[in-house]
């Protein structure tokens, strides 16, 4: 059996689509093969010692996080700069540990998360963990939405499935990322995101319109 | 820019030698320039995580929905004309405190057709591979990405440290911009 800890990376509750794509591949995660362990970051901490401890037994961690400024949130930096503490005091963790993260954001291109993807592969590279793959889901929220609809959203779903069989299988070779393009077209959401910006007071200034 | 203020913000609880090595230097500049320089120092305990509510950049910018010390630092960065950020670099990002303030807007809520921003990442141990993820997350920022932030096209300098020779390099050309 594989234990795997599951880090919902949103601080926004229950309608996080980070914690929407983590219990769509906990789906995928049989109960004979799987034990998983749910741990999320949280206001005001970084990692708890429940967290830790989750993420220190774990043959797989699996960071589910949105998008922040092109990169991890501060919540979930904090989360990894506590890790990473953790261990230099000389705490055990199981170096032998996979790592995949699965990323949303709002923009249509799923390519605007490769340097957060890069932060992870850094991150694995300063404890000597073993990054796998990392799924990059644009248009996150609609995404999420649509998650339990039939056959929309194949490339995601089947990616969920790689990260368990992933997990299951010694020794598996090198695996690409996964950028997952949004259902809807990239015309349409720049429509709503120029829907949206209209109301930002800041970004409707009329010194600061789109050049 | 003349006599014009400057705004240095820097994670107190991740200050190094090298760190504190900076920002003597970029204080002594500045004021040599004769501006007024204000240091702003975060701290983990003071800075919350960022919720992603959005607040700050829509109907209310550069306030936050959990107030105290972010909506000071904002206070304190607009009508200046340089913004500048010192930020330990992990795994090739801010520091987590850093990135609680950049998350809220930290990089858009400055008057940027004034402000001229600048980012500073330091980390002695950084690799290449850290260092050259740092300044890429920074050029997204300047208007790389696909869809960007329309207002911070080329309004961003970006450095990284990781020694003392890099800092006077640093201090140097910043000497020509502030």
């Amino acid at each position: 059996m594989k234990r795997v800890c599951l880090v919902n990376g949103s601080l926004s509750g229950a309608k996080a689509s980070s914690l929407t794509f983590l219990k769509r591949l906990s789906a995928e995660m049989t109960p004979a093969l799987f034990h998983v362990d749910w741990v999320g970051v949280r206001p005001g901490a970084g990692g708890s010692r429940e967290t830790l401890g989750a993420m220190s037994a774990a043959d797989a961690i699996v960071l589910a996080f949105p998008l922040f400024s092109y990169s991890l949130s501060g919540a979930v930096t904090a989360l990894l700069e506590d890790f990473h503490a953790f261990a230099a005091k000389g705490g055990r963790y199981n170096p032998e540990a996979r790592v995949f993260a699965i990323i949303n954001c709002g923009f249509p291109e799923p390519w605007t998360m490769r340097e957060s993807i890069r932060v992870v592969k850094n991150f694995c590279a300063r404890m000597g963990l073993r990054y796998r793959f990392s799924v990059a889901v644009s248009s996150g929220p609609v995404t999420a939405m649509t998650m339990k609809v039939p056959l929309l959203n194949p490339r995601l779903k089947r990616a969920f499935a790689r990260i368990a069989r992933d997990i299951l299988q010694e020794g598996a070779g090198w695996q690409d990322d996964v950028y997952v393009k949004p259902i809807i077209p990239k015309p349409i959401i720049l429509k709503i995101k120029e829907h949206y910006e209209k109301k930002s007071v800041v970004l409707s200034a009329p010194e600061v319109q789109r050049r | 820019m003349e006599n014009q203020d400057v705004v240095v913000i820097l994670d107190a609880d991740s200050r190094t030698s090298l760190s504190d090595h900076l920002a003597g230097g970029i204080q002594e500049m500045a004021r040599t320039k004769g501006h007024q320089v204000r240091v702003i120092e975060l701290r983990r305990a003071d800075t919350p995580p960022c919720t992603g509510c959005l607040f700050c950049l829509t109907k209310h910018p550069g306030e936050c929905v959990y107030g105290r010390s972010f909506s000071g630092i904002t206070g304190l960065a607009r009508g200046c004309r340089v913004v500048l950020f010192m930020a330990p670099v992990r795994f090739g990002t801010f520091s987590s405190t850093m990135k609680n303030v950049i998350d809220r807007g930290g990089l858009i809520i400055t008057d940027h057709q004034r402000c001229l921003q600048i980012v500073i990442g330091y980390a002695e141990d950084a690799t290449d591979e850290e260092r050259s993820t740092f300044i890429d997350l920074i050029a997204k920022h300047r208007g790389k990405a696909d869809v960007v932030h329309p207002k911070v096209k080329e309004t961003i300098e970006v450095y990284f440290t990781r020694c003392r020779e890099d800092n006077h390099d640093i201090c140097e050309r910043l000497a020509a911009v502030v």
